[in-house]
C-alpha cells in the first residue's frame, strides 16, 4: 500500500498563446501509491485535465507546450524520455480514460480491432492471441456476450457499454496507473454508479493506482482514499478523504463542501455559492490565487503566495489562515 | 453479471434483420433520386461496352483501324455501318465503341491515381505546419493554372501518348483531392478517439493510416467519381487539340478533331463521338451526386 508508483514534483505546463506563455498548471506535486485511488477535484478550468494529460505528455511538445518539473514513474522521469519511449509507456504502463465516452471510440473500426490495438502495439501479439485477450478484457469489464461485441461497431453499443469498452482498452496491457478523466460525465446517473463501481473493483482486483479526476465530491467520498483539491492550476489542499471531509482547512475546500446540496437541507434556502468567478490565466492574482474570492482574505493573502505546507499530520494546505490556526493550536 | 432474457440465436436474427433493413433504406434512398439511377445505369453500360468492345464490333464484322476501301468514304449510317464511315474509310461505330475503352481507362486510372496520391499528400500535410505549408502551397500553385493549360504544357514536355495523358491529368487532379483529404483529416484528427489512441501508445503513423484514413474515405470516393468525369472530358479536349492520344487510336476527342472538317458532308462523324462523350461525363456526374447525397444527406438540399 505504501509503494509509490507515480511521483509528480513541481509540474508546470505552459501553453504558447497570443498573449505569450500561459501557465495552465503551476508547481503541482502529488504522488500515487500502488493500489490507491487518488481523487483530483476542482471546478472547470482549474487544471485537472491539464495535469492528467501532462502526466501522459499528451500535449504536442515543441513550440506550443512547455513542461517543467518531474513526473517520475518507476524511477524514470517521463518528461525527459525520448518521444518513442514515451509512446511505449502510454497505454502499457499508464492508461487513460477520457471524459467523452461517446466519441472516444473510432466509429469506423470494430470494437475488437480497437481493443486489440494496444495489445498489438505494446505486446506484439498475433491477431488470434490479441483477440482472445480482447474477449477476456471485455468479460472483465462486465460486457455480456463479449465474442459478439468484438465484431460490432461503436454505434451499436450504448454509452455505458462504450465506456466499459474504453476501460477494457485502457486496461488491456495491465497498466500500473490508470488516469480516469471525468469518466462518467457523459453518462446518465445510474450508469455513472455502475462505471464507478467497476473502476473501484478493478482497482482492487488488479492492484493498480488510479487517478480519478472529477468535480463531484460525492464520487470522491465514495471511492477515493486521498484527494487533492485544485484551484487555478495549483493544488490548494491535499488530504485523506475522511480528514478532508471532516476538517477542510482551505477556504476554497470549505466553499466546495458547503456548495453540495443536502438531502436533509432546507429547500427554501438558496444553495451556497462561492462568490466571484475563476480569473483568466493572464489575470492571475499576485498573492494567494483564491484571495479575490476568499471570505477571510487579509493583506498578506493578497500580496504573498502561501506555500503548500503540511499541517496536522498528512494534511497539506496552501493558506496563510490555516497556517495561523495551526500555530495557535500548537 | 446479468444475462439477457433473449436467446443468443434470437438476438443474432434480430441484429441481422436490422442490418438488412438499414441496407435496404440506404439503397432506397439512392434509388429515390431518379437521376442518379440513370447515371448509374449509363455508367455500368459504358463499363460493359469498354470491356466487351471486341465482342460488340466483332458481331458486326467491323474494326476501328482497317480501311474499308475507297468507295466506303464518308458513307452515312446504314445497317452495315450504324454510325456511318469516316473520311479515311473506317467504320465510325467501331471507333466510337473502342473509344469507350480509352475514355474509361483514362478516367479510371486518373481517378484512382489522383485519389491515392492526393490522399497521401493531404494526409502528410496534416503532420505539421511546415509540411502543410510546403505541400499545400504547391497544390495552390498547381490550382492557379487552368487545368487544361497545365495539362497541355505537361503533354508538350512529356510527349503525346496515352500513358502521358494519364500522368498529366493525374497531376492536374491531385490538388483537388489533396485539399479534401487534408480538410477531412484535420477534422478527424481533433476527435477524442484519435487522442484516445495516442493515449494508448499508438505512433503517429499508425494513427494516421489506421485510424484517420478510414474516416475520410467516403468524400474521397465521391471526389473520385467527379475526377473520373473530368478526366474523360479533359482527355477528349487534349486529343481534340492534338496534344492527347495520337491518331490513329480511336479516342473520342481525336475523332472530333478529324470530324471538324466534315461537319457539312459527314455529320455522323461529329454527332456520335460527341453523344458518347457527353453522355459518359453526364452519367458520372449524376452518379457522383447520388453517392454524395447518400453519404451526406444534408448537402445540396
Amino acid at each position: 500500500m505504501d509503494k509509490t508508483i507515480l511521483q509528480v514534483e513541481d509540474l508546470s505546463t505552459s501553453f504558447h498563446t497570443e498573449r505569450g506563455w500561459l501557465k495552465a498548471i503551476d508547481g503541482v506535486s502529488f504522488h500515487v501509491y500502488e493500489g490507491e485511488i487518488l481523487g483530483i477535484v476542482g471546478e472547470s478550468g482549474c487544471g485537472k485535465s491539464v495535469t492528467s494529460q501532462s502526466v501522459m505528455r499528451l500535449y504536442e511538445e515543441k513550440r506550443t507546450t512547455r513542461y517543467e518539473g518531474k513526473v517520475i514513474l518507476s524511477g524514470r522521469n517521463l518528461l525527459e524520455l525520448p518521444y518513442r519511449s514515451m509512446q511505449h509507456i502510454r497505454g502499457s504502463e499508464i492508461s487513460m480514460i477520457f471524459q467523452d465516452a461517446l466519441s472516444s471510440l473510432n466509429p469506423v473500426l470494430k470494437i475488437g480491432d480497437q481493443i486489440m490495438e494496444p495489445l498489438r502495439i505494446h505486446q506484439n501479439l498475433k491477431r488470434a492471441e490479441a483477440r482472445e485477450r480482447g474477449v477476456e478484457m471485455l468479460r472483465l469489464v462486465g460486457i455480456p456476450a463479449p465474442e459478439k461485441r468484438m465484431d460490432q461497431y461503436p454505434h451499436e453499443l450504448s454509452g455505458g457499454m462504450r465506456q466499459r469498452v474504453m476501460i477494457a482498452i485502457a486496461l488491456a496491457c495491465r497498466p500500473k496507473l490508470l488516469i480516469a478523466d471525468e469518466p462518467t460525465t457523459a453518462l446518465d446517473v445510474t450508469i455513472q454508479a455502475q462505471i464507478m463501481d467497476l473502476i473501484v473493483s478493478l482497482n482492487r482486483q488488479l492492484n493498480m493506482g488510479v487517478i480519478l479526476i472529477t468535480h463531484d465530491l460525492a464520487v470522491v467520498a465514495q471511492t477515493c482514499q486521498r484527494v487533492a483539491v485544485m484551484y487555478l492550476g495549483q493544488i490548494v489542499e491535499e488530504a485523506g478523504v475522511p480528514e478532508l471531509f471532516d476538517r477542510p482547512l482551505h477556504p476554497y475546500t470549505k466553499g466546495l463542501l458547503s456548495s453540495i446540496p443536502r438531502m436533509d437541507g432546507d429547500s427554501s434556502q438558496p444553495l451556497h455559492v462561492i462568490a466571484g468567478n475563476v480569473p483568466l490565466l493572464h489575470q492571475m492574482p499576485a498573492g494567494c490565487r483564491f484571495a479575490p474570492r476568499c471570505p477571510c482574505a487579509t493583506e498578506k493573502c493578497r500580496s504573498e503566495m502561501p506555500p503548500l505546507r503540511e499541517v496536522k499530520g498528512k494534511q497539506k494546505v496552501r493558506c496563510w489562515m490555516a497556517f495561523g490556526e495551526e500555530e495557535k493550536h500548537v | 453479471m446479468q444475462t439477457y432474457s433473449l436467446e443468443r440465436a434470437e438476438l443474432k436474427a434480430l441484429r441481422r434483420e436490422l442490418v438488412r433493413e438499414q441496407r435496404i433504406v440506404n439503397i432506397r434512398r439512392f434509388f429515390r433520386n431518379g437521376l442518379s439511377v440513370v447515371g448509374l445505369v449509363i455508367v455500368l453500360l459504358m463499363v460493359l461496352i469498354a470491356i466487351f468492345a471486341p465482342v460488340i464490333t466483332g458481331a458486326l464484322g467491323v474494326d476501328p483501324y482497317t480501311s474499308l476501301g475507297r468507295d466506303m468514304r464518308l458513307q452515312p449510317p446504314s445497317r452495315a455501318h450504324p454510325f456511318g464511315t469516316d473520311n479515311v474509310n473506317r467504320d465510325v461505330f467501331a471507333r466510337v465503341i473502342y473509344g469507350t475503352r480509352i475514355s474509361m481507362t483514362v478516367g479510371f486510372l486518373v481517378g484512382l491515381l489522383s485519389a491515392l496520391l492526393g490522399t497521401a499528400i493531404g494526409m502528410y500535410a496534416t503532420i505539421n505546419s511546415v509540411w502543410d505549408n510546403i505541400l499545400m502551397r504547391i497544390c495552390d500553385g498547381l490550382k492557379a493554372i487552368p487545368n487544361i493549360l497545365l495539362a497541355i504544357t505537361l503533354m508538350a514536355v512529356l510527349g503525346a501518348n496515352m500513358q502521358n495523358v494519364i500522368i498529366s491529368l493525374t497531376i492536374v487532379s491531385i490538388p483537388g483531392v489533396a485539399r479534401i483529404a487534408r480538410s477531412q483529416a484535420l477534422l478527424v484528427r481533433e476527435q477524442t478517439y484519435v487522442e484516445a489512441m495516442r493515449g494508448a501508445g499508438a505512433s503517429r503513423r499508425r494513427i494516421m493510416w489506421r485510424h484517420i484514413l478510414p474516416n475520410i474515405l467516403s468524400p474521397i470516393i465521391v471526389q473520385m467519381t467527379f475526377t473520373f468525369a473530368t478526366a474523360i472530358i479533359s482527355e477528349a479536349s487534349l486529343s481534340f487539340l492534338g496534344a492527347g492520344i495520337p491518331i490513329p487510336a480511336p479516342s473520342w476527342g481525336g475523332m472530333l478533331k478529324e470530324a471538324r472538317s466534315y461537319v457539312y458532308n459527314g455529320w455522323w462523324m461529329v454527332v456520335f463521338p460527341a453523344i458518347f462523350t457527353g453522355l459518359s461525363v453526364l452519367s458520372f456526374n449524376l452518379f457522383g451526386d447520388g453517392l454524395r447525397d447518400l453519404i451526406d444527406p444534408l448537402s445540396g438540399r
